[in-house]
């Protein structure tokens, strides 16, 4: 995995603004951007000649810090797919996928998610797929060639031999202070390099060179050290500009879950609650970062349902001030469960799906307004109708006594009636049917409800459930509708 | 194919003036069995659930609610026994499988559900603030398969977001009903059943106003037992002494007792 734009894209990542821009190091140009090639600016320019040919070009100072921050982060987005992952030199990564390829569905679709996830990250990367590691390292970092065939992808030894034969000495790094001897008796691929006898090679050159290529093409066993994921999880990514959309965010946030997902995957765990945290503009006008706490009735490693949750949150929160940049962190986390299969699927759809489907329902419409009924002992309608919202922890037993008669929807708020010929109106003359019944509730607090309860039927046989308080002259209310 | 049709009719309507036997009519069903005629209902594969209502279920195709498919209840408001139509439909799927009320316009007692025989435990009821999001909360509900009955409460429903609920509903296992005003009635629908609903006393009047089959000519009166009017009759004769009108019993008590 080689990703050649690395000191552009960990300042602009892909998703940002097209646009003219070059990354310079020391005065020289060490990046550029499509737009920025197409103008006529190259690699080695200097800073004065950029400014020269290509005025609208901006021009960026490369930061060491960010692109290792930016490999580390992609290394640890990579690790769902492999637990061996190690950097190697020239922007660089290296997988070690042999034992994943059965689980990803072999190696085509293996290749199609890790592009598609860095893509997500938003980088560039060129792909070499080698049963040889340094073979693999020297196809993705093969430029393209006229004439031949740009397969940077090979499986059989037989045919890694084949493409690194016709490969430029140059890629190999042991091979860069020998390029003007090599160039001058004609060896310019890696195969006529090979064809040269090997202990003349030995003598003329180092030992480093003649070992990486019988590395590359598996005569010499390779030994990596792998990256160990940390033990506490928490990513940061900088947004290139100031963003006062909470929609905006999302590919920030997109990126930050990739690498939780990366980092659950290698330690086999899951994620049950998890941080979001925007910061805000620093310095004189410092504010403390904003907090969104997404809380998940299961835990989880999936990216997708991860992904929907916080499009949903950050869709309905509202920024006061423009956010600089996102950190992720996982408060919680529990180690990874296998999943109980049963052996026949069930037709109500498995517990995993409807906590989902709660926690989607929720984040958009907010969990207030997600409500399952709870148990409230007492004789007043309004309190004893009681909804918790579904989120929150079931309450007592249920209650013994079951009150019959009652209607099926309730007013929220009681409805005052008017009063026709002494009789209560509601679209029409109401007949009363059945009643009282008296409730007397709610003296222990200052809520007290002293109420006859009767069923009354308008002209068209609709029935509602209405009441007047026990003390004279009082109003008739409308309380429900027998549904 | 269509002559075949023919020659078997025509066989048909030559066989009836002789004498039936059982036997015979026996084989002319069977032979008739691939043919439908226009009078009867039509009998497909879909998988209904009985809803409880003998008369009713006389008149849906199939014998019941149909699963998978948007089903308009158009109601001349809310509150006049619709949902105790559904009660014998919900009080058996609740048991095992959810059910969510989807921006009903107003409160559902929880009382009465357990009165009802509702599975509390598996009733959901969610007011989103707007009517986008209850479509949308309604299309996940219906993707994600877990509930087995959906009601959704909307008084404005454009043609496309009916056509979208309509697909949502075919793709899954849920039992759905939109519940919509009566004006709704005159508008084209992508729903394969449509039946309105008008108060009664003592139970509910029907109306199906397109279902597949032929067209349902008259109204159908369906009795519900928990509807208040219904108790009254029943006790009239008994005990008349209680036809006192109780608007003047309640006047003279209130004072009494203050």
């Amino acid at each position: 995995m080689f990703i050649p734009l690395l000191p552009l894209e960990s300042l602009r990542p892909r998703w940002s603004e097209p646009g003219p821009y070059a990354v310079i190091d020391k005065g020289v140009v060490v990046a550029m951007s499509r737009e920025a090639a197409c103008e006529g600016v190259r690699l080695g320019m200097r800073n004065g000649g950029v400014a020269a040919i290509a005025p609208e070009a901006l021009i960026l100072e490369r930061e060491v810090e960010k692109e290792s921050a930016a490999l580390d982060a992609i290394a640890t987005a990579l690790m769902q797919f492999t637990p061996e992952i190690t950097h190697q030199a020239d922007h660089s990564l290296l997988l070690d996928v042999s034992a994943s390829l059965t689980l990803f569905d072999g190696p085509r679709a293996l290749c199609g998610r890790v592009m598609r996830s860095i893509e997500t990250l938003g980088f560039t990367a060129q792909l070499g797929a080698a049963p040889t590691a340094e073979g693999a390292w020297l196809l993705a970092r093969s430029p393209r060639m006229k004439g031949l065939a740009s397969r940077r992808r090979v499986l059989s030894m037989k045919s890694l031999h084949h493409r690194l034969n016709l490969l430029p000495c140059g890629l190999v790094p042991a091979a860069a202070p020998f390029h003007d001897w090599l160039t001058d008796i004609g060896a310019k691929r890696i195969g006529a390099l090979r064809k040269l006898p090997r202990a003349g090679l030995l003598r003329r050159t180092n030992k480093d060179l003649v070992a990486a290529l019988d590395r590359a093409y598996g005569e010499l066993p390779e030994m990596f050290e792998w990256i160990k994921p940390p033990l506490h999880f928490s990513a940061r990514v900088e947004t290139c500009d100031r963003i006062e959309n909470a929609d905006a965010l999302l590919h920030g946030a997109a990126r930050l879950i990739l690498q939780l997902v990366g980092w659950l995957t290698s330690l086999q765990q899951t994620v049950r609650v998890l941080t979001l945290y925007l910061e805000h503009e620093r310095g004189r006008a410092a504010v403390p970062p904003m907090e969104l706490e997404v809380a998940l009735a299961e835990p989880v490693w999936h990216e997708e349902h991860l992904i929907r949750l916080l499009k949903e949150r950050l869709a309905k929160t509202e920024l006061e001030r423009p956010v600089i940049a996102l950190r992720l962190e996982a408060v919680k986390i529990e180690p990874m469960l296998p999943p109980n299969e049963s052996l026949f699927p069930e037709p109500g759809g498995t517990p995993a799906d409807y906590a989902r489907a709660i926690e989607l329902v929720s984040a958009r419409i907010g969990a207030e307004n997600v409500l399952a009924p709870a148990y409230m002992d007492d004789y007043r309608p309004e309190v004893c109708n009681y909804w918790a919202p579904v989120t929150a922890k079931p309450g007592k037993a249920p209650q013994s006594q079951i009150l019959e008669g009652r209607p099926f929807w309730m007013l929220a708020k009681p409805l005052k009636l008017l009063l026709r010929d002494e009789r209560p109106f509601y679209m029409s003359a109401l007949k009363i049917l059945e009643g009282p019944e008296r409730l007397e509730a709610g003296w222990w607090n200052d809520d007290t409800a002293a109420r006859d309860y009767y069923v009354a039927q308008a002209a068209d046989n609709t029935c509602y459930w209405i009441y007047r308080e026990r003390v004279p002259d009082a109003p008739w209310y409308l309380h429900g509708m027998y549904a | 194919m269509d002559e075949q049709v023919l020659l078997i009719l025509i066989v048909a309507m030559l066989t009836t003036p002789l004498p039936i036997t059982a036997a015979a009519e026996h084989a002319g069903a069977l032979a008739m069995r691939d043919v439908w005629r226009a009078d009867q209902l039509a009998v497909s594969r879909a998988t209904t659930m009985t809803s409880g209502h003998s008369a009713l279920d006389l008149e849906l195709p199939n014998g019941g609610w149909p699963r998978s498919s948007l089903v308009e209840l158009l109601v001349q408001q809310n509150g006049i026994g619709e949902m105790q139509l559904l009660k014998p439909m919900l009080a058996s799927l609740s048991q095992k499988q959810r059910v969510a009320f989807i921006q009903p316009p107003y409160k559902p007692h929880v009382m009465t559900c357990r009165a009802w025989n509702l599975n509390e435990r598996n009733m959901l009821w969610l007011r989103p603030q707007s009517s986008a999001d209850a479509l949308w909360c309604t299309e996940q509900f219906l993707k994600n398969g877990s509930f087995g009955a959906v009601i959704l409460w909307q008084s404005n429903v454009r043609p496309e977001a009916l056509r979208r609920l309509n697909l949502a509903a075919q793709s899954t296992d849920t039992w759905f009903w939109l519940v919509r005003p009566m004006v709704a009635a005159a508008d084209a629908s992508p729903s394969p059943l449509r039946i309105a609903l008008r108060p009664a006393l003592g139970g509910i009047t029907v109306d199906i106003i397109k279902r597949r089959g032929p067209h349902c000519e008259s109204p159908i009166f369906i009795p519900l037992a928990d509807m208040p009017a219904r108790q009254l009759d029943s006790d009239k004769n008994e005990a008349p002494i209680h036809r006192v009108h109780p608007t003047t019993t309640a006047r003279v008590a209130a004072p009494a007792l203050v």
